[in-house]
């Protein structure tokens, strides 16, 4: 059995694949968000993600430990590491105090801040194709934009994840940093999309100061969004 | 972990007792449950962590790689290793010490 699911958090797609488990359905196999399903007795393994250190690998180290621990490493994606463990042996926590939580979650953190970059960038070289005349590029630069989008969305996850475990170590409740992605930066998407929409009918000066105006509303929304959580 | 080094965390602490002698991942794991009467039970993710920010202050060392048996990794704590843990300790016998204070209060 194959499913679809995009997931951009570890806890919610731990908890899925738990549930599969337990219904009878053990992960087998993982391509570009398609996972792969093979039937097992029902709530026969239990299942983890972790994150790694290299991409589609991990170190001898690592698979020794984990083997010696009887700990599967079913797949391999990214940095991404899906592990299971036979339940009958026992409870399957990869991180067990709070210490090494916080290091699993700023690891966490500082991944989706990096994609986060990379696929601005991926974006802004999409926006410079648009702007050359290749329609294709705005319809690729828009898509990246809702990418960032829920990459950002991401990162204020995760940093909220890290202030509960904070707040848990030093028993000193934090004040919740207000979560919202700065307006600046849909609008600025959205007057991309209405330029994309209206391109032929103005006049190509206006159509330039648009462009510049909505890149300048996005960045600047990101900064102010990013900046907000710090 | 941390980058701050001191104190050190239950988990390094543990760890670094277990491995006063040489260690493999599971004996590990073992060893510091009984120590804390089924308290403290490292997580895999939580051990793998702790064995490479240790060996990478050079507060362990591999041990063993290939025994003629199976294939365990085993370790050991080494000199820098003890040190940290000395400092640990007299962190801990002050905290102790001064707790007595409390006592004498009491009376």
């Amino acid at each position: 059995m194959i499913r679809f699911r995009l997931y951009y958090n570890k806890d919610t797609e731990t908890e899925w694949l738990n549930k599969m488990a337990a219904d009878g359905w053990a992960l087998t196999g993982f391509f570009a968000g398609f996972y792969r399903f093979e039937e097992c007795e029902k709530g026969e393994y239990t299942y983890q993600v972790d994150l790694g250190d290299q991409l589609f690998s991990v170190s001898s180290e690592y698979r020794e430990l984990m083997e010696e621990l009887g700990v599967e490493i079913v797949v391999l994606w990214g940095y991404w590491i899906i592990l299971r463990k036979r339940t009958a042996d026992g409870p399957f926590e990869l991180y067990t105090d709070v210490d090494s939580q916080i290091e699993h979650y700023t690891k966490i953190l500082r991944m989706f801040k990096v994609a986060c970059i990379l696929e601005i960038i991926c974006m802004l070289i999409e926006v410079a194709g648009g702007l050359s005349g290749n329609p294709v590029g705005w319809a690729a630069a828009v898509l990246l934009g809702a990418f960032v989008l829920v990459c950002v969305n991401a990162v204020g996850k995760t940093k909220g994840v890290l202030a509960q475990l904070e707040a848990k170590k030093s028993g000193i409740e934090q004040e919740n940093s207000v979560r919202t992605i700065s307006v600046l930066l849909p609008t600025g998407l959205l007057i991309n999309a209405c330029l994309l929409a209206v391109r032929d009918s103005i006049s190509p000066v206006i159509h330039m100061v648009l462009q510049i105006l909505a890149i300048i509303l996005m960045v600047a929304g990101l900064i102010l969004t990013v900046k907000q959580r710090d | 972990m941390s980058e701050k080094e001191t104190p050190l965390t239950e988990a390094f602490f543990y760890i670094l007792l277990a491995l006063r002698k040489p260690n493999h991942g599971y004996g590990i794991i073992q060893e510091v449950e009984q120590l804390t009467d089924g308290r403290v039970i490292l997580g895999p993710g939580t051990l793998y962590g702790a064995l490479q920010t240790m060996q990478k202050r050079e507060w362990i060392r591999i041990y063993s790689q290939d025994t003629e048996s199976r294939k365990k990794k085993e370790y050991i704590i080494t000199e820098l290793g003890r040190q940290a843990f000395e400092t640990e300790k007299s962190r801990l016998e002050e905290l102790l010490n001064n707790a007595k204070l409390m006592e004498e209060g009491e009376r």
